[in-house]
């Protein structure tokens, strides 16, 4: 019995054994009632019978439940959870090293299905995430490893020298962190923890400060008002979206999608602002139509068109 | 120290999230339910008072994160078993969702205090509470004394009243 429990309580419990073995003698029962005389006996005694009210068993069907219920093995159980995190711990030893060879070989990509986000290392010791539906080559660029971010989005803790090339635009660091991401005919960059210089495509280098985000499209380079956080919402299931045209956004909901997303007619010019889940698409879509002048017509599973 | 702290939590939380979740995902079969399961593996490491103590984060993820997945299951199959032994049963009543969640978190809870005896005392209060048995029908039952099966109804009333 719990040492905590004050002398009451455990009397209590005492009284409670004793009275529902046989029928209690008179004796007995003169001397319970003497016991519960005193004001925090019978409070004890009250708060033992309250606390065994709850425990349910109001009429014998509902009794007879709860006791086969708390009979249910848990050995199963137990044993299934061993043997799931082994298999975990075996399965992540043979990814690690699988990536490291290719790391040291800097001829890895890495890439992650629909719905399925993925991590890495480089050869450096850099830490990788990507986003579901993902893909990413490694190469080498003057000596210092270079990502070339093809779809999808990736977020890097650079330990050393890094170059990030993504929709047309490079950026190198040496030790801050960078994100992109890939939103249809756009590219989000952002920066944090140190700095970075740019390199647009056919314009000259200049340096991005951490806690910079800038988009990339057709039109040129300009800045975002995106956070570093904002742009890597992804790593938590999440994607906040700064006027993204509709289209693009589609292309990022893709990821957690089996199916076909499109935008067309009128929907297709629109750009939204906001916060979705990527793991419950179908309320980040119900959320679209609420804020958009948008319908979703669902053909099958397959095909979702917003109009 | 609240940034080191934060520092350190964000960093476990970008290195092991999508791996433990991964783990889970084999273990459960479901990603939601994998997603749920780590962001409260998480959110209980991040309660952790003295983080600075925590040699190696994966290994303490792993040790909450399999309490945690046992909560689910066990939650999981005492619900499953008590809502079909509530419907096989012929005067059944029919209770409304709310009253099965509430009768789900209290069978939850005794099945968590009682776990913490022997075999033999949570046999000895299944009988004596839901079913009705004397103690002299109950011992003859497990092999016991009347007088030991008294001590494991006590034990049990201990258990469940320090679990309200």
């Amino acid at each position: 019995m719990s040492a905590a429990r004050p002398a009451a309580e455990r009397e209590a419990i005492d009284w409670e054994v004793r009275l529902r073995g046989a029928v209690p003698e008179p004796g007995e029962l003169r001397a319970f009632a003497a016991w519960h005389a005193a004001p925090d006996h019978a409070a004890a005694w009250a708060a033992l019978q309250r606390r065994l009210g709850r425990m349910g068993g109001h009429g014998a069907a509902d009794a007879a439940a709860i006791a086969q219920a708390l009979r249910t093995p848990v050995q199963d159980r137990r044993r299934a959870l061993r043997a799931g995190f082994a298999l975990g711990a075996f399965a992540l030893t043979g990814w690690g090293g699988l990536r490291g060879i290719h790391a040291l070989g800097l001829d890895a990509d890495w890439r992650s299905n629909v719905g399925e986000r993925g991590e890495g290392v480089l050869a450096d010791g850099s830490p990788l995430r990507f986003d579901a539906a993902t893909r990413i080559d490694l190469g080498a660029d003057r000596a210092m490893p270079r990502l070339h971010l093809r779809q999808g989005q990736l977020m890097v803790r650079a330990r050393g020298p890094l170059a990030l090339a993504a929709g047309g635009a490079t950026i190198v660091t040496e030790g801050a962190r960078l994100a992109a991401g890939r939103f249809g005919q756009r590219t989000v960059l952002a920066v944090a923890g140190g700095e970075a210089t740019l390199h647009p495509a056919g314009g000259a280098p200049r340096r991005l400060d951490a806690g910079q985000t800038i988009q990339v499209d057709a039109g040129g380079t300009r800045p975002s008002s995106l956070s570093f956080t904002a742009a890597t919402a992804w790593t938590h299931g999440m994607l906040v979206a700064d006027r993204l045209p509709l289209p693009d956004l589609l292309d990022a909901f893709g990821r957690y999608h089996a199916g076909v997303l499109r935008a067309g007619g009128a929907a297709a010019g629109r750009s939204v602002s906001g916060v979705f889940r990527l793991a419950d698409l179908d309320r980040s879509l119900h959320q679209l139509s609420e804020a958009l002048p948008v319908k979703i017509e669902r053909y099958g599973s397959f095909l979702t068109v917003l109009t | 120290m609240p940034a080191l702290r934060q520092q350190f939590l964000s960093t476990e939380f970008r290195r092991s999230y999508g791996w433990l979740a991964g783990c889970m995902h084999r273990l459960v079969g479901c990603r939601n339910d994998a997603e749920d399961l780590a962001s409260s593996a998480f959110t209980e490491l991040a309660a952790i008072e003295e983080f600075e103590r925590i040699r190696q984060p994966r290994a303490l993820l792993t040790t909450i994160a399999r309490r945690l997945t046992f909560e689910f299951w066990r939650r999981r199959d005492l619900e499953r078993h008590y809502l079909e032994q509530l419907a096989r049963q012929p005067e059944c009543h029919d209770a409304s969702p709310e009253e099965l969640y509430l009768a789900v978190e209290e069978l939850v809870r005794i099945d968590a205090a009682l776990r913490r005896l022997s075999a033999r005392a949570r046999e000895a209060f299944l009988l004596s509470q839901y079913e009705g048995l004397g103690y002299a029908e109950i011992a003859a039952r497990l092999g016991v004394s009347s007088s030991m099966v008294r001590k494991y109804v006590a034990q049990a009333l201990d258990a469940c009243w320090a679990a309200a």
